[in-house]
């Protein structure tokens, strides 16, 4: 079965150990790190016409690159560490849009995701507890979804 | 009659464009046609009009030495020292961070004004907060905001402190006797809300890693930059004490960075010169000339006596409703065509000197706050657009913008309280 793993910028290694626990022999992991362009066009929209835009787009896009590859390091590693065949894919766009596509296209018979990014922000349960992210891929997802609540397990 | 209405219909369309930017048209061709237009329209004499523009040189020469400042500052990378300097001694802490990164936006924000901090030290934390894997918007939040709250710290923490200064003139002992209390009030209470805001999503560690320096970095241009930095910023106090024109310490202090960075061959004078907004001279030169306009007209006089009956003789609700009016109409328009109207409805008041400094400094104050709700406009419309993509469910985002909306009108009332005290 190939699972696709959606993990967001801090807690991929707890993924990874939570979908080990479902995993049989032959399983393949996409580990999925999406680069949230939201923000960036946010800050964008910060400057007015009136103050020229400087040249730190490189630089933001720098940043943005080595987070997102630390992440899938670390989730990477602790993939290898429980002997899971696992492969990475880091990717730009709207998290939610770029999930439902990449399951598609990649005919994932499973996509894992936690239901929030910070789940210590937000309530435990009740509405507020599934981000936008989860919420998406839960409705347009092409295939069966896997929402993560916060881990019971012991941290690695 | 005709004509009255003519001017008047000159400036309201001014301030709409302004606002509403049809066509995405730039603020400063409004101000500049608004401009041209009251001049073709016999509202303004063209003598008048350059010896306002004239007059206003101070502002001009400080507007165009803090963009220069700020742009070799930039190239020299002290906005990236200061940045890891704050994630260094945050010592992994993301609370501890976000303290710093207040500290860092308060001090850039009082010796480089307010634009320097919202414009270039925000990409900055942006990029470092993102490569430490922390929650990149209270850190948007955090420098967006302290940049407006600390700019009445000095006259040089905020242009339009320049401008409303040319106008009535004052030393610094005035200015701090009116806006130090309420700076480091706003400043407190900023920093304390947002992190109380945060808590939750600060809770977390971050490892240090060896920042990404950029290639063209050179230690002697940023020790030299922040040397004279130095000097720029102890200079802007020495000068408002004997009351220089703040454009020569801004003119002055830019070509000492400049020469620096030129010998250095770090930079070049048209990389420069591409980071300078020369749009803004043309912006603040066509507001210059439709309010003198529509002073011309009377019409600032007739909204100053407006104000002081609205007031009904009480002095604390007149600040209040100078310091209200002027950020309120801040937000709707802009804060340097509402400092200039706010100005010129002044001078016309029959005032004793306190109680003229003090709505002064409540205009001013309202001004250089006022954004702040344009931030928590513009932020809001951030919100808004995360709340439509979370369907309505992200309620604690929405908390946040409520408290946001409560946080600048009750500083407006503090300040104002803080500033009539000293009448």
């Amino acid at each position: 079965m190939r699972i696709l793993c959606a993990i967001g910028i801090r807690r991929g290694s707890e993924l990874v150990r939570q979908v080990a626990t479902i995993t049989r022999e032959g399983d393949e992991l996409v580990l999925l790190h999406v680069t949230d362009t939201g923000p960036r066009h946010d800050l964008d929209r910060l400057r007015g016409p009136l103050h020229p835009h400087h040249e730190r787009h490189d630089e933001l896009d720098a940043a943005e690159e080595e987070a997102g590859k630390a992440t899938l390091k670390e989730a990477l590693a602790e993939a290898g560490r429980l002997g899971l065949a696992a492969a990475e894919r880091l990717e730009r766009g709207r998290p939610e849009q770029v999930i439902v596509s990449l399951a598609g296209e990649l005919t994932a018979q499973l996509v894992v995701l936690h239901a929030r990014e910070s789940p210590q922000a937000h309530p435990r349960v009740g509405p507020p507890s599934v981000g936008h992210t989860a919420r998406f891929v839960v409705d347009h997802s092409p295939t069966t979804v896997l929402l993560l609540r916060e881990s019971s397990l012991p941290k690695a | 009659m005709l004509h009255t209405l003519l001017g008047g219909g000159i400036f309201v369309a001014t301030l709409v464009a302004i606002m509403i930017r049809p066509f995405k048209l730039n603020e400063a061709i409004a101000a500049a046609a608004g401009g041209a237009l009251m001049l073709l329209g016999g509202f303004i004499r063209l003598d008048e009009a350059l010896s306002v523009l004239a007059h206003e040189w101070n502002t001009f020469g400080f507007f165009l030495g803090l963009m220069l400042i700020s742009a070799v500052a930039e190239e020299a990378g002290i906005f990236e020292a200061l940045a890891n300097g704050a994630a260094r001694w945050g010592r992994g802490s993301a609370v501890r961070l976000y303290l710093a990164v207040f500290a860092v936006g308060a001090t850039i924000s009082i010796f480089l004004t307010n634009d320097a901090t919202a414009l270039i030290l925000t990409p900055v934390v942006y990029a470092l907060v993102t490569r430490l894997r922390l929650p990149v918007l209270p850190f948007m939040f955090a420098c967006t905001f302290i940049a407006d709250t600390a700019s009445f710290v000095l006259p040089v923490s905020n242009p339009i402190n320049i401008i409303i200064q040319n106008a009535f003139g004052s030393s610094l002992g005035t200015f701090l006797r009116y806006l130090l209390l309420p700076s480091l009030v706003a400043i407190g209470l900023n920093a304390a809300l947002f992190l109380w805001l945060f808590r939750r999503s600060l809770a977390q560690k971050y490892e240090l890693q060896q920042p990404a320096e950029r290639k063209t970095r050179d230690p002697r241009l940023l020790l030299a930059s922040s040397c004279i930095l130095g000097l720029i910023a102890v200079s802007y106090v020495l000068g408002s004490i004997v009351q220089w024109p703040l454009s020569f310490i801004a003119l002055g202090g830019a070509a000492m960075m400049l020469i620096t960075a030129l010998s250095l061959r770090r930079i070049h004078v048209l990389m420069i010169a591409r980071r300078i907004s020369w749009s803004i001279f043309l912006f603040i030169g066509g507001m210059f000339v439709v309010v003198q306009a529509v002073e011309n007209l009377g019409f600032t006089a007739a909204f100053g006596s407006a104000l002081i009956r609205l007031a009904g003789g009480k002095p604390f609700r007149a600040v209040l409703l100078v310091a209200g009016g002027t950020a309120l109409g801040s937000n709707l328009i802009n804060n340097v065509p509402m400092s200039l109207v706010m100005v010129s409805a002044l001078q016309h008041l029959p005032l004793s000197t306190p109680a003229y400094h003090s709505l002064a400094f409540a205009a001013m104050f309202g001004a250089d706050l006022g954004p702040n709700l344009t931030t928590v406009g513009s932020l809001a419309t951030m919100l808004w657009l995360m709340i439509l993509r979370r369907k309505g469910l992200e309620v604690s985002t929405w908390a946040y913008f409520k408290l946001g909306m409560i946080f600048v009108p009750a500083l407006i009332l503090i300040g104002s309280l803080l500033i009539w005290v000293r009448l």
